[in-house]
């Protein structure tokens, strides 16, 4: 017990979900493995939520650091560690994993069991990416995650899955070798410049003042491979399709998680790395950012297809995420505009999640997704009107729920920074608003065209209300997510141009380290 | 009068007198009428292997295993520490030497295995084919042990030799023996080549033998004789190498070839011939290595992967992709070239332990997915006849997934951390351009690697005849230890 204290992160990241994985892949009777699942998952929860608790909230330092050699002579290490950037993304994750195991419960999906072997093993991927700090490490959790979502879309998608799949990949996977690329070269410039051998990101956040020119092509580098996982207009070409053609825990995973790594990569790599870079590169990616909110609200608006149209509505809301991080005035980072950009990331992964789940209960009962196909459902489906409503507001960003407060401080921040760009921006709300309300007036009202389709059942409400509450709390009382995380975002925010981080458990691994020479 | 020598001294020599031993008894028992029982030959190579193995595993040389400090002393000529020579200064039993014996033999003794479980093991297991094959491996295990440019010709010209017949000779077919003789005639080719390019540093330097000729280039400033031979060399070990534009018996030679013969080909002929450019490349003559090696690395990354997207038998698909990973290598190759101060013994110790991660990571996907192929036992196997591989034979197709995988470098397999070290070694040498080719060629490699992978498991229209898998247990077992150390090799650190 002492030995899982001390490794908590790698419990959460590593050890459990592997153990998960293997099981599932031996065990053969699909309700065994539903529990087991379940079981693992609720675990992840609690140790997540333990993680939150002993948190300390008072110091932007890395926590419940790990930290061992793995590869001497390259300089790679194994370490694993936890700050207010990642925090709520984490307990998203985990909070998100029970309920994508609950809506499988009584899933007509064939071989369950390998689909949650796929979620964990995709748990793994993300959990690692959040929480690694040696960009070898980090690069290979990173990868991880690709494989298990290619699997998802392309053995339980819809009709263009092949094409959907092959395409998420080889975008993804490109992106990422050109990180990979930048990383080794920034490996290469640390020896060349500091005499050492590291991968360790503390090692990359010191190197920044010998950079100079170099700094240009490698945030071009790191920032492809994220721009393309957000995905930043004009990347995005992947993500409808993908969102499309996956099952619904596949469109839950994505929009919920793996979009949000992309934003979490510019927060932890991207801005402390190349901060000079960042500074001249920003203009370009506030108006991609821009056009991003504007592509994605007029397809959305366009859509026939629910799905493609949450999808297009992921573009435009994660542009907004975009704009808040790269409002910048003088060279300064806004504090309030990276809170909201966290905050709407986590809003956002609740909605949007609640929203995909919600498109895969009805399209389990009426099987289209057409939005012209639907309509009348309110009187039928009273509770499922109402979840789909708050869900909407949610997304849309009505006062009193999280949406709100994100796109509220987004938009505050980056006011006083850019205010040109924060005018032009607000459109984007009131562009999500028009095409958010059509889809639930268009499904909800007017004339029923599926008769006998029935409310949702208690399973269904099961895993549904948790993020339709989320919703209400995260608009009600912001401060309940946010208090733990500020002193990383002031920190990143007051020494972007010269961030360093050390790790508040390091003296404490340190020991370990001695003892086990 | 009879000279005092040190018998005890040829004991390094042990692995090479094993293998010419054991092949000459195989070639006895071919004549014999109760030995030349198939399972008799099969048990007495995997004897003789594993001796000869097992010899080279015992050499009193201070080398325990593969390791950046331990590579060292084997490229620089001047350390001669850990290290002896025999045979008149010809054979040298060092790191990279016993290093090469031991990758080869074990490649060797798992070719041996898969065929036992194939069905191609009554055909194999004949006295003259074994033997031809023990000589094969005898030359190879002479190749990279030595450092005299005749002694090395002679072992190049055994295992080519063994290897020609090896395609033509176990199940004569017309495409077989077409496959034999377009490599006999290009590979003869390319010895020719090489042996010209010898010729030339003989000429040049006055000696066959590496470590003088090592002295003796560092005297002279500039030598035309010897830029010459270093342009034959090097299209000798293009062509060996396979790398574009010398590539073009590949794709018929692995086609043609029966498939443990290509598997074969594919892992320990490219090693050996890398191991060769490796010492070589210490002799110094880089200014003529660095602008060939550099067209020959971005032509093969390009050419490999864009051919391979066209190709629908899996064994072309392995030959391209083959090209391209030659290319890779090259990559690496290139950044030894670019940097002549190989006395930077630490330095240069990088980028060898790079090429070599490379090699040995390179060996072992090929191995697992060309015994997942001679697993399926069908002649020829296209991709189409991949399809719904997943629900007849679960383990196979995992496999091959895995494989496919590591191949486009997915972490966390051994491929991964190869290709992370051949660029992090090409980035050192500020090889920028052909590193960029090397990342499109290899966003173009993951569509082709995912097309099996799409047909294994994403692809449901039934053709007909369900592909099934053979029931050895042996090939089973091969394709899980490489499966294993695919998947976690490269985690702990070894491959």
């Amino acid at each position: 017990m002492d030995w899982f204290a001390n490794h908590l992160l790698s419990t959460l990241a590593v050890i459990l979900p592997s153990i998960a994985v293997v099981a599932l892949l031996l065990i053969k009777n699909n309700m065994i493995a539903k529990y087991l699942s379940m079981i693992v998952s609720l675990l992840m929860l609690v140790i997540a939520i333990y993680l939150y608790q002993q948190f300390d909230g008072t110091s932007a330092n890395l926590q419940f650091v790990e930290h061992y050699e793995w590869f001497p002579y390259l300089g790679i290490s194994y370490f694993l560690a936890i700050d207010g950037l990642s925090l709520l993304l984490v307990m998203l994750t985990t909070v998100l994993m029970p309920l994508l195991v609950l809506s499988l419960w009584q899933s007509s999906l064939t071989n369950v069991r390998s689909l949650l072997a796929l979620l964990m093993f995709l748990q793994c991927g993300m959990l690692g990416s959040l929480l690694a700090f040696d960009l070898v490490l980090f690069y290979i959790f990173w990868e991880i995650m690709l494989v298990p979502m290619y699997f998802i879309i392309g053995l339980w998608g819809g009709t263009k899955r092949l094409y959907a799949t092959t395409k998420f990949f080889i975008y993804t996977a490109c992106g990422s070798l050109l990180m990979l690329i930048a990383g080794i070269t920034l490996y290469t410039l640390m020896y060349q410049h500091l005499g050492v051998s590291s991968t360790s990101l503390l090692d990359f956040y010191n190197l920044v003042t010998e950079l100079g020119g170099w700094q240009y092509p490698l945030l071009l580098g790191f920032l492809l491979a994220f721009a393309i996982k957000v995905p930043i207009w004009p990347f995005h070409t992947w993500l409808p399709d993908a969102h499309t053609e996956a099952p619904t825990v596949g469109s839950v995973v994505l929009a919920g998680i793996l979009l949000k790594l992309g934003i979490y990569g510019f927060l932890r790599f991207a801005l402390p790395m190349f901060p000079q870079a960042v500074i001249d590169f920003a203009p370009l990616l506030l108006i991609l950012g821009f056009v991003g909110i504007i592509y994605g609200a007029f397809t959305a608006w366009a859509q026939q297809d629910a799905k493609r149209l949450v999808a297009y509505s992921s573009v435009s809301h994660l542009g907004f995420i975009v704009i808040g991080i790269f409002a910048l005035r003088q060279g300064e980072l806004s504090t309030i505009a990276l809170t909201g950009a966290i905050y709407q990331m986590i809003s956002h992964g609740v909605s949007t999640g609640a929203l995909f789940f919600l498109i895969g209960v009805i399209y389990q009962r009426c099987h289209t997704r057409q939005i012209a196909d639907y309509g009348g459902l309110a009187t039928q489906m009273p509770i499922f009107a109402t979840m789909l409503i708050v869900a909407t507001l949610g997304s849309i960003g009505l006062p009193g729920t999280g949406g709100f407060v994100g796109e509220f401080y987004i938009l505050v921040g980056t006011f006083a920074n850019q205010p040109l760009v924060a005018v032009c921006a607000t459109f984007g709300v009131l562009l999500g608003a028009i095409y958010m309300l059509s889809l639930c007036r268009r499904m909800l009202f007017g004339v029923s065209k599926h008769p006998e389709v029935r409310d949702v059942n208690g399973l269904e409400i099961a895993y549904l209300l948790p993020l339709i509450i989320l919703v209400i709390i995260m608009g009600l009382v912001p401060e309940l997510f946010l208090h733990k995380i500020k002193p990383s975002i002031e920190h990143l925010a007051n020494n972007f141009r010269n961030y360093q981080l050390t790790g508040t458990n390091l003296a404490q691994t340190g020991a370990d380290d001695d003892s086990r020479r | 009068m009879i000279p005092d020598v040190d018998l005890s001294f040829y004991i390094h020599a042990l692995p090479i007198l094993a293998l010419l031993g054991g092949a000459l008894l195989l070639m006895l028992f071919a004549v014999s009428r109760w030995l030349a029982d198939p399972s008799i030959i099969f048990i007495s190579s995997v004897t003789f292997i594993v001796g000869a193995l097992l010899s080279s595993l015992l050499l009193p040389i201070d080398w325990i295993m593969i390791d950046r400090r331990l590579l060292e002393p084997a490229i620089s000529y001047n350390l001669f520490q850990n290290s002896y020579s025999i045979f008149g200064g010809s054979y040298l039993v060092d790191g990279l030497a016993v290093y090469g014996q031991v990758l080869i033999l074990t490649i060797g003794l798992t070719i041996c295995l898969l065929i036992k479980g194939s069905r191609l093991a009554e055909r194999f297991f004949r006295g003259d084919i074994a033997c031809l094959f023990v000589l094969t491996l005898a030359g190879m295990a002479i190749m990279v042990s030595s450092v005299n440019l005749l002694t090395i010709f002679v072992g190049l010209e055994i295992f080519s030799l063994g290897t020609y017949a090896l395609i033509g000779y176990i199940e004569p077919s017309r495409q077989s023996q077409e496959a034999a003789v377009k490599y006999f005639i290009l590979g003869s080719f390319a010895a020719a080549l090489l042996l010209f390019g010898f010729a030339f540093i003989y000429a040049g330097t006055g000696s066959l033998n590496l470590p003088t000729i090592a002295e003796r280039l560092s005297e002279l400033s500039t030598n035309n004789l010897v830029r010459i031979a270093a342009v034959f060399i090097i299209a000798g070990l293009a062509f060996k190498l396979a790398l574009v534009p010398c590539h073009l018996w590949t794709p018929d030679a692995y086609q043609g070839a029966p498939t443990a013969i290509t598997a074969f080909m594919a892992t320990t002929a490219k090693a050996v011939v890398i191991l060769l450019a490796i010492r070589l490349l210490a002799l110094g003559i880089t200014d003529i290595w660095l602008p060939v090696v550099v067209v020959f690395a971005g032509l093969s990354m390009i050419v490999g992967n864009v051919l391979a997207l066209a190709q629908t038998s899996i064994k072309r698909l392995f030959a391209y992709s083959s090209i391209a990973h030659g290319g890779y290598i090259a990559l690496a190759l290139a950044a030894v070239a670019k940097n002549p101060a190989i006395s930077d013994i630490s330095y240069a110790g990088g980028i060898i332990y790079s090429v070599i991660y490379y090699i040995q990571a390179y060996c072992l996907m090929s191995l697992g997915a060309f015994a997942v192929i001679i697993w399926l036992e069908k002649d020829d196997l296209q991709i189409d006849d991949l399809a719904g591989l997943a629900k007849s034979s679960p383990f196979a197709s995992f496999a091959l997934a895995v494989f496919a995988l590591a191949f486009a470098g997915m972490p966390p397999t051994v491929g991964f951390f190869a290709k992370f070290l051949v660029f992090e070694t090409a980035l050192t040498a500020e090889l920028y351009v052909l590193v960029i080719i090397a990342v499109i060629g290899s966003g173009i490699s993951f569509y082709y690697y995912l097309r099996i992978i799409v047909q294994i498991y994403f692809s449901s229209q039934a053709t007909g005849d369900q592909l099934v898998i053979g029931s050895s247990k042996i090939i089973a077992t091969v394709v899980s230890i490489a499966l294993l150390m695919t998947m976690f090799g490269g985690l702990i650190g070894l491959s």
